[in-house]
């Protein structure tokens, strides 16, 4: 058996002659750690870091293997070097559904099926083996090559394995999402043929008219403005007599009234009332504006008056009436009015 | 493991609809109300409280916009404004040619300053037109109005 002489770097103190052995007790009780020196007694071989030399951590697995020892056969380091590759790769055991490739980059553990005889070398070839062992066969080694074949499996992680468990579980929260769900597709069809529809009906546009008798088309008689007076005395009599002269004034029955909704409606009511008239005569200036007759209409329509309209006589030469501001001729007169059917 | 676990993301990427839903119904909802199912008027008719509605399929419309200062007469415009200017002998004979096609109903789209003695006189040529019915265009009053 070797001796070696072991520094104690934490406490700066050197012990010669050391055992293999007593080197790997003083490891396990504590005495010596890793991180101290050592190297074969009386030789000047640099020193080296305990963890860096196998042959003084590999003992104590000996020691476990003891039974084996006990037979002495020539054979019996490579039965024990068997276990060591797989006891220092644990991890690739969980990699036995991996491609074909990944067996064929673990090497290493045939390298340390290569080292593992060094032990029986003599305290000579010590110095020229742990060169070589320092740099693949340390312990330390072994993780390096096995991080860097970890390293290798880009996707396939210890962290992918453990969410690929939970894969199953994600899967079964989102079943009932899924099934939950409502397919929105033939609400948005129906609402958008609403749409449409809506759309196309909405083309038939209703316009609000008012209906007015059809006036006579035969010309005004051609009355002195006396006659014309005594004849709408007359109809005063049978029809509520309305009229509007070119500035907007509106008479009933010759009473003139305010122009608006309320007013009209009210006297016309009252007219009605009292003397049983149920048509109103419309006699406006020619020049009358368009909406004041409409006015008048409206409040006929209003309490449920018939209408009757008196054709005024067209205005003799230019039409001073489309001039802004200027009052309208007189000369204008009702007609022959023409009850509504 | 990792294309499910894609998937399930691009589920999360569809687009929620129900909102989309919800508004179209709401603009739906808001034109069914806001719409008067009204012509839009080209001249400003006088306004009326009363009033009948009248198809714009089943009308002949002559429009008499307001008279431009100077003018000798209105003008007397086929259609609703856009048409060209007739004389009372073409007006009456488009309605007549109406008449024939079934459309009986003449809306005088006249403004509200248009001479009333002018209306008449367009409504005693039309009126010629036996079995036709004469329409004075109005609005709505404006809301306030009492």
């Amino acid at each position: 058996m070797a001796a070696w002489d072991v520094f104690h770097s934490d406490r700066l103190e050197l012990v010669r002659g050391l055992s293999a052995d007593q080197i790997a007790a003083g490891l396990a009780s504590g005495e010596i750690r890793d991180d101290d020196l050592a190297r074969p007694a009386g030789t000047n071989t640099p020193w080296a870091r305990i963890a860096d030399l196998p042959e003084l951590i590999q003992p104590p697995r000996q020691t476990v293997q003891a039974p084996l020892d006990e037979t002495k056969t020539v054979e019996m380091p490579a039965p024990i070097s068997v276990p060591v590759p797989i006891q220092e790769w644990p991890v690739d055991d969980d990699d036995d559904d991996e491609e074909d490739d990944e067996e064929e980059e673990i090497e290493p553990p045939a390298e340390v099926e290569r080292i593992v005889p060094a032990w029986e070398l003599t305290e000579d070839d010590l110095g020229r083996d742990r060169a070589t062992r320092q740099s693949s066969s340390s312990r330390v080694a072994l993780p390096v090559v096995a991080s860097r074949d970890y390293g290798d499996r880009p996707e396939f992680d210890e962290e992918d394995e453990e969410e690929t468990d939970e894969a199953p579980v994600s899967l079964t929260r989102a079943g009932p999402a899924r099934v939950e769900e409502l397919d929105l597709a033939a609400m948005v069809d129906v609402a958008f043929q609403l749409v449409l529809f809506f759309l196309v009906t909405a083309t038939t546009i209703l316009y609000k008219t008012l209906e007015i008798p059809k006036p006579s088309t035969e010309p005004p008689p051609d009355a002195v403005a006396q006659g014309r007076q005594r004849t709408l005395d007359e109809l005063q009599e049978d029809f509520i007599l309305v009229e509007i002269d070119a500035e907007g004034n509106v008479q009933i029955d010759r009473e003139p009234v305010a122009a608006d909704m309320a007013a009209l409606t009210e006297r016309l009511r009252s007219a009605r009332e009292t003397t049983g008239r149920t048509t109103m005569l419309l006699s406006a200036d020619f020049t009358t504006h368009h909406r004041d007759a409409v006015l008048a209409y409206d409040a006929a329509n209003d309490i449920g008056l018939a209408i009757a309209i008196a054709k005024p006589q067209a205005p003799q030469g230019p039409p001073p009436a489309f001039a802004p501001g200027q009052p309208a001729a007189k000369q204008a007169g009702a007609g022959e009015p023409v009850p509504t059917s | 493991m990792l294309l499910r676990r894609e998937s399930t993301e691009e589920r999360d990427e569809h687009i929620d609809m129900t909102p989309m839903v919800d508004v179209v119904f709401q603009l739906m909802t808001f034109m069914l109300f806001s719409s008067q199912m009204t012509g839009g008027e080209l001249v400003d008719v006088p306004p009326a409280r009363h009033g009948v509605g009248v198809e714009e399929s089943a009308a002949t419309f002559l429009t008499l916009p307001k008279p431009m200062p100077g003018a000798t007469e209105p003008e007397v415009l086929l259609g609703h404004g856009s048409g060209p200017s007739v004389t009372l002998e073409q007006a009456s004979a488009a309605v007549a040619e109406a008449a024939k096609n079934g459309v009986r109903k003449v809306i005088l789209q006249a403004d509200g300053d248009v001479p009333h003695g002018r209306v008449l006189e367009v409504a005693a040529a039309v009126s010629q037109v036996e079995g036709v019915t004469v329409h004075v265009g109005v609005q709505e009053e404006p809301t306030g109005t009492p």
